[in-house]
C-alpha cells in the first residue's frame, strides 16, 4: 500500500477506535470508490451493484464497532471481504452460477498470457465485467481473493474440477479480449 | 510467463482501481447514520476510552444513584415510631396493675419483666386515632382502670421508665417485633446469591438470594425507654377496661431464603427489563409468655413471586458494567403454616394452622449493580439495593412487616446467552 493509503487508513481507524460519530462517513468517503470497483467486478447489472453496495455498507456500519485493527491493509481487506460476500449472495440470488449454463465453447485455451502493459485499468476492468458470470466469479475469487479451487468449489457449490475449468476458460476469454484491445489500439 | 505471475500482474493492475459510487448511494445510507450509535468501547481498548469527561460523568451518575437509594432507605428507616414522642410519655408505675377481680394481690414482678411486658407495640397496626398502643383500632376496649392505689403511685424519682398497660383483645395478639423505643430500626439485611443467569433477548437467570435479616427480639433490656402512647399518663383519662394479664412476647426472624429464575430482555445496549419467577421462604418464631404459660409459634411462609426490574447500563469501562436498577415484585403466600406449642401444666397437644388466603405482598426496590464479564457469556455481579415492603395487613408476623425497608445485597453469576 502506498504511504497516502496508509495515512488514510490510519486516520479512519483512529475515528473508528474513538467511536467518533463521523467514522461511518469517513469510511465511506475513503473506500466507496474502491469498493465500487470490487463490486462491479463481480456484478454487471447497475441496479444490482447499487443494492449490493447499499447492503454492504449497512453491514459495515453495523459491524464497525467490532472491527479490530490488525495492521496496514487490514481495514481494506475487511471491507473487501464484506463486499465480496454480499456480491456472491446477489449472484446466487440472481444468477444460477453453480449451474452449467450455455457457455461459449469456441474458446481456445492457451498457455500464453498476453502482456498487460499499456492496458488501462478501466479497460481491463470492463473486460472482466464482460465475462460470463460463472467464469467471472471464479476468476475474481481465484486471482483477486487468492482462493484455492477447493475453497471456490465450496463457496459456489461446484466441483473443484469445475472451478479449475472455469478459471482456465475465463483466463482464455480475458486473454482474447486483451489481444483484441491491443491490436485495436496498436494500429 | 508463469500462470501465477500473470495472475499477480492482473491482480496488481486492479489492486487500487476505483470507480465512482452509484448516484444517491450515500444519501440513502445517510438516513441510517443517525441510528448508528457508537458502541461502548471494546474491552481491550480501555485506555482509549477513559476520556475524563465521559468516564467521570458516569461515575458521578452512578454515585448519585447509590446515594439516592441509600438516602431513600434512611428516610424510611426513620419513620413511624417517632410519633410516639417522649414528650407524651408519662411515668406511672413500674408495677403491674392488679386486676380488680384478682383474689391474690398483684405481686410486682421484677422490673425487667414489667418493662419488657409493657413494651408491646404494633408497628403495622398503629391506630390513627391516638388509641393507646396495643389496642386494636376497632376494639372498643379501653385500658383497664387501674385501682386508685395504682393510679396514685407516683413515679419514683429518677425513674425514667414509662409504663404502658396493654389490653388483651380476645385471642388475637398482634405483637410484632418492635423497634427500640428511640424510634430507630435495626439495620438492613444481607443477601447472598448463589447462582444467576440471564440473557440479552433470550435466556434465563437462575439465582438465589438470601435477604437476610437481623434477628430482632422485642425483649427490651432493663432501663430501656419504652414507648408509651400519648394520653396514657396518670393524670389523664382513665381507661375503664381492666388489665387482665401480663404478657411478654419475643419474636425471632430467620434469615429469609430466596431462589429465582429470571429472564432479561435488552431493548438496546443500555436499557433492559428483567422478570421471572422467584421463590421465597420466611420463617419466624414467636414466644408469648403469660404467667406460667408459654405459647411457642413457629411460622413458615412460602411465597411465589414475580419480579419486574428495569436496568440501565451507565458505563462499561473495560470488562466491567455499572448499572442502576429499579422495579418491584409481587409475591403470593402459597403455603403458610404455624406450628403452635403450648408449654404449661395443662398444655394441649401442638396444633397447626394454615394460612392460604394471605394477601399479596408487594415490594419496591432500587439499587445499583456492578458486573464483571471475564468472558463474553459469563458475568459476576453484585447488586446493593433498597427494598421496601408496604404493609399488606397480614396477620402473620414476617420480617417484611418488622422491617419494611431493607438494604439488600445480592451477588451471583449471570449467564448471558447469545442473541
Amino acid at each position: 500500500m502506498t504511504r497516502s493509503c496508509n495515512d488514510t487508513e490510519a486516520a479512519v481507524v483512529a475515528l473508528i477506535s474513538g467511536h467518533d460519530p463521523g467514522a461511518p462517513e469517513a469510511v465511506y468517503r475513503a473506500y466507496a470508490g474502491y469498493l465500487t470497483g470490487v463490486c462491479t467486478r463481480y456484478l454487471s447489472d447497475t441496479c444490482a451493484v447499487k443494492d449490493t453496495l447499499h447492503d454492504s455498507f449497512l453491514k459495515i456500519f453495523t459491524a464497525l464497532q467490532s472491527f479490530e485493527y490488525r495492521g496496514a491493509g487490514s481495514l481494506k481487506a475487511w471491507l473487501t471481504r464484506i463486499v465480496v460476500n454480499e456480491a456472491l449472495k446477489t449472484l446466487r440470488r440472481n444468477y444460477n452460477i453453480s449451474c452449467l449454463e450455455t457457455l461459449p465453447d469456441d474458446i481456445a485455451e492457451t498457455d500464453i498470457e498476453p502482456q498487460l502493459d499499456g492496458i488501462p485499468a478501466d479497460a481491463l476492468h470492463e473486460m472482466i465485467r464482460a465475462l460470463p458470470p460463472p467464469y467471472r466469479t471464479v476468476l475474481n475469487l481465484y486471482v483477486f481473493e487468492c482462493r484455492s479451487h477447493r475453497d471456490i468449489a465450496r463457496i459456489l457449490n461446484i466441483k473443484e474440477s469445475s472451478s479449475a475449468s472455469r478459471f482456465h476458460r475465463a483466463k482464455a476469454m480475458l486473454a482474447r479480449s486483451i489481444r483484441e484491445y491491443q491490436s485495436k489500439h496498436n494500429r | 510467463m508463469t500462470n501465477d505471475k500473470w495472475n499477480d500482474l492482473l491482480r496488481n493492475a486492479l489492486s487500487d482501481y476505483e470507480q465512482a459510487p452509484p448516484e444517491g448511494l450515500w444519501e440513502s445510507l445517510a438516513e441510517t447514520i443517525p441510528a448508528y450509535s457508537p458502541a461502548p468501547p471494546a474491552r481491550k481498548h480501555v485506555i482509549a476510552l477513559l476520556q475524563p469527561r465521559r468516564f467521570y460523568r458516569r461515575i458521578i451518575v452512578a454515585g448519585i444513584a447509590l446515594l439516592l437509594s441509600a438516602g431513600i432507605g434512611l428516610l424510611f428507616l426513620t419513620d413511624g415510631d417517632l410519633s410516639q414522642s417522649p414528650a407524651n410519655i408519662k411515668i406511672t408505675n413500674t408495677a403491674p396493675a392488679p386486676h380488680p377481680l384478682d383474689e391474690k394481690p398483684a405481686i410486682p414482678a421484677d422490673n425487667d419483666t414489667h418493662v419488657c411486658s409493657r413494651h408491646i407495640t404494633s408497628i403495622q397496626h398503629r391506630p390513627a386515632d391516638n388509641t393507646p398502643m396495643g389496642v386494636s383500632a376497632d376494639s372498643s376496649e379501653k385500658l383497664a382502670p387501674a385501682s386508685d392505689e395504682v393510679q396514685n403511685i407516683p413515679a419514683e424519682s429518677g425513674d425514667t421508665v414509662p409504663v404502658y398497660r396493654p389490653s388483651v383483645s380476645g385471642s388475637t395478639h398482634r405483637y410484632i417485633a418492635g423497634a427500640p423505643s428511640d424510634g430507630k430500626r435495626s439495620a438492613g439485611q444481607l443477601s447472598i446469591g448463589i447462582l444467576t443467569a440471564c440473557a440479552s433477548q433470550s435466556g434465563g437467570t437462575v439465582g438465589s438470594t438470601f435477604p437476610g435479616g437481623n434477628q430482632s427480639d422485642c425483649v427490651i433490656p432493663p432501663g430501656t425507654d419504652c414507648v408509651t402512647p400519648p394520653g396514657s399518663n396518670s393524670n389523664g383519662p382513665v381507661p375503664d377496661t381492666p388489665v387482665k394479664e401480663e404478657e411478654t412476647t419475643e419474636t425471632h426472624y430467620g434469615v429469609p431464603f430466596r431462589l429465582g429464575l429470571t429472564l432479561q430482555y435488552s431493548f438496546n445496549d443500555r436499557l433492559a427489563v428483567e422478570t421471572g419467577l422467584m421463590y421465597s421462604r420466611l420463617s419466624s418464631e414467636e414466644r408469648v409468655s403469660r404467667d406460667d404459660r408459654v405459647t411457642l409459634t413457629k411460622y413458615r411462609l412460602n411465597y411465589i413471586g414475580i419480579p419486574l426490574t428495569l436496568k440501565y447500563r451507565i458505563a462499561s469501562p473495560g470488562a466491567v458494567d455499572f448499572y442502576v436498577s429499579a422495579g418491584g415484585a409481587v409475591e403470593k403466600c402459597v403455603k403458610g403454616d404455624a406450628f403452635i406449642t403450648v408449654i404449661a401444666d395443662d398444655a394441649p397437644d401442638p396444633t397447626r394452622e394454615s394460612y392460604t388466603h394471605e394477601p399479596l405482598q408487594w415490594s419496591l426496590s432500587a439499587g445499583v449493580g456492578l458486573q464483571y464479564r471475564p468472558v463474553k457469556y459469563l458475568g459476576i455481579y453484585i447488586e446493593p439495593s433498597m427494598v421496601y415492603y408496604p404493609s399488606n395487613h397480614s396477620r402473620v408476623p414476617s420480617i417484611y412487616h418488622a422491617h419494611p425497608v431493607n438494604f439488600s445485597l445480592t451477588a451471583g453469576l449471570r449467564f448471558i446467552l447469545p442473541r
